[in-house]
């Protein structure tokens, strides 16, 4: 629905407020409550579905698949489906390519090698966004990191020596003996290595207005937002991808007229001067990721702790 | 019973996908001569072979002929992003359906004395035990489009709405068999939470024949070795409103499997009903 310029321009006055006023009451660094289940889907090796209060829901399926002879680029497909809109059109593509270069950046492949020359598990790992209004990389984001939490992928029982001659992978027909793909055994046992758990990423869109940054946008704060940044976070720390889009625009829900609004409204009373203060508000949002993604990750480390299988 | 299979999908064997499945009492159902031909269970590399209906009696995930799976149904489930929704739980099979509407049309030119209704199913890659990737434009998507629509029109009073849009979307997250009979029904339900005005239930429900019996409600490995028919129905009449039949059916039995899927469909018109009646049960007392 359009705004109306008196609304935008409260909006934008109170999101620009020291300290920022949002019209949910939230903080800038918090996020609207999720409702999220894990697990609900025997065929896939890992599922989750994540469901904001504005709602947005997301439902992902990790699928594992065993190939001959890849690259190592090739083991994570990670491919967004949205609703009602095209599969070629730049949303889905944007956002399925900013959660597979990051995804394969931070995850050691060992976890999914099989045998030490030729087998290897391919993750399929495929969200469905069912409905959304604001952007939905976050939602997406989220379900992603609790289907990879859940995942698990099955034994193998064959040798995975096959330097010399051939070996077809045979796996453990126990499912009580699958391997958990974020935790140690799964790459002490592939590599030889420690046993290091692992924390999927997650990636962060935050929405710039004026000098704040604000965490989780809704509809209507990225309607008013001058840019939005795309961050990443795997490891414990800010990383790539850091890219600058157009909130206002991406969600595919602004009209026109309501740009040209915005924009007029932008060149008579507030001072963009984004060239100035980009680098200050690059550093601010670094910061605040900093501090507001252990939170994040904590939490969603609880939801996967808790006990699975219902969808609804 | 969880066992992990590998099947070849491609002739070079470069790739194969693991399958997941729940094998039912598989000792129970095959006997001696069949388990002497077959390899045995615990070889990774075989497809193993189920017995459709044993002469004991019992179906390959353990049930009878006449005995439908859990169907487990909810209404409600997004109260947020849509006026209807609903998600139905058929065995294995897992649907979401959200109802949109009656509502103002996108085009304006397509408005008629009655409410139009569209159908949308989408299917979600991971919902096989193989992932497919579906294209948009499926013919068999747009086909189930079709007849949905074609069956909603019947059932719905579109009169008493003109000018107006109702947009079904419905995603199917989980197939295990069934899928359009469980895609109407999910429907059904969420045009009931939307507040459509509805002549009766529309509930569907397929069923197949093997060797002279007649087994109700199809599971994936059921459909792909028996002929099958679905029908839909309005209400518990004997009126069937939507058929489709894509395999060869001996003539024989076509009334047979007629009387069991719409014994099935009325069957599942009650469990319908029940969670219609718990869920407006649950909002009162709510108040």
């Amino acid at each position: 629905m359009p705004f109306s310029p008196a609304e935008i321009d409260y909006l934008r006055k109170s999101l620009q407020a020291t300290p920022t006023i949002r019209p949910d009451a939230r903080e800038p660094n918090q996020f609207r409550p999720v409702d999220a289940a894990q697990n609900f889907l025997p065929a896939t090796n890992g599922s989750a579905r994540i469901r904001t209060s504005d709602g947005g829901e997301c439902i992902v399926g990790v699928k594992a698949k065993v190939v001959k002879n890849s690259s190592v680029d090739e083991l994570i497909a990670v491919e967004v489906d949205i609703d009602d809109i095209r599969d070629d059109s730049p949303l889905p593509k944007l956002l399925s390519a900013v959660l597979q270069t990051l995804i394969l950046s931070s995850i050691d492949t060992n976890r999914l090698r099989l045998t030490r020359s030729n087998y290897a598990f391919k993750l399929h790992i495929d969200a469905l966004v069912l409905s959304h209004t604001s952007f939905p990389l976050n939602l997406v984001s989220l379900a992603i990191f609790l289907a990879l939490k859940c995942t698990r992928l099955p034994l193998l029982v064959s040798s995975a020596n096959d330097e010399e001659h051939e070996e077809v992978p045979v796996f453990s027909d126990d499912w009580e003996e699958s391997l958990a793909l974020c935790g140690g055994e799964i790459l002490a046992n592939n590599s030889g290595s420690e046993a290091i758990s692992w924390t999927p990423p997650l990636v962060f869109s935050l929405a710039v207005v004026g000098n704040n940054i604000l965490v989780d946008p809704t509809h209507e704060e990225e309607s008013v937002s001058d840019l939005g940044l795309i961050m990443g976070w795997c490891n414990g720390q800010v990383c790539a991808p850091l890219r600058i889009i157009d909130l206002a625009s991406a969600g595919g829900n602004v009209s026109p007229e309501q740009l040209s609004q915005q924009q007029s409204m932008l060149e008579q009373g507030i001072d963009l001067n984004m060239k100035g203060t980009s680098r200050k508000l690059i550093m601010k949002a670094y910061s605040l990721l900093t501090n507001t993604a252990p939170e994040v990750v904590a939490a969603l480390d609880a939801t996967a702790d808790e006990e699975d299988g219902a969808l609804f | 019973m969880f066992v992990w299979e590998l099947s070849d999908t491609s002739a070079n064997c470069d790739s194969f996908w693991i399958r997941r499945g729940r094998l039912g009492s598989d000792t129970g159902t095959l006997d001696q001569t069949h388990r002497a031909l077959l390899p045995s269970y615990s070889s990774p590399l075989t497809q193993s072979r189920h017995e459709i209906y044993s002469p004991e009696g019992l179906r390959t995930d353990g049930r009878r002929w006449n005995e439908i799976r859990n169907f487990d149904c909810k209404i409600n489930t997004h109260p947020t992003s849509a006026d209807g929704s609903s998600y139905v739980e058929w065995g294995h099979t897992k649907v979401v359906c959200t109802v949109d509407g009656p509502r103002e049309p996108d085009n304006r030119q397509n408005t008629t004395d009655r409410a139009v209704i569209s159908v949308n199913v989408n299917v979600a890659s991971f919902s096989t035990e193989t992932r497919i990737k579906r294209q948009r434009n499926d013919k068999r998507l747009a086909e189930m489009n079709i007849l949905i629509r074609q069956l909603l029109e019947e059932a719905v009073l579109t009169k008493l709405n003109p000018r107006t849009q109702i947009a079904v979307n419905i995603t199917v997250i989980a197939q295990d068999g069934g899928l359009l009979p469980a895609c109407i029904n999910a429907a059904c339900l969420a045009m009931i939470d939307a507040g459509v005005p509805l002549t009766d239930y529309v509930s569907a429900c397929s069923s197949g024949v093997y060797s002279n019996n007649a087994l109700i409600d199809l599971n994936t490995l059921e459909e792909q070795d028996v002929p099958f028919l679905t029908i839909g129905v309005i209400g518990k009449s004997d009126k069937i409103s939507m058929l489709t039949l894509e395999t060869q059916l001996p003539m024989a039995s076509l009334e047979p499997v007629l009387a069991t899927s719409l014994s099935g469909a009325h069957a599942i018109q009650d469990i319908m009903d029940a969670a219609v009646r718990k869920h407006g049960k649950h909002r009162l007392e709510r108040k």
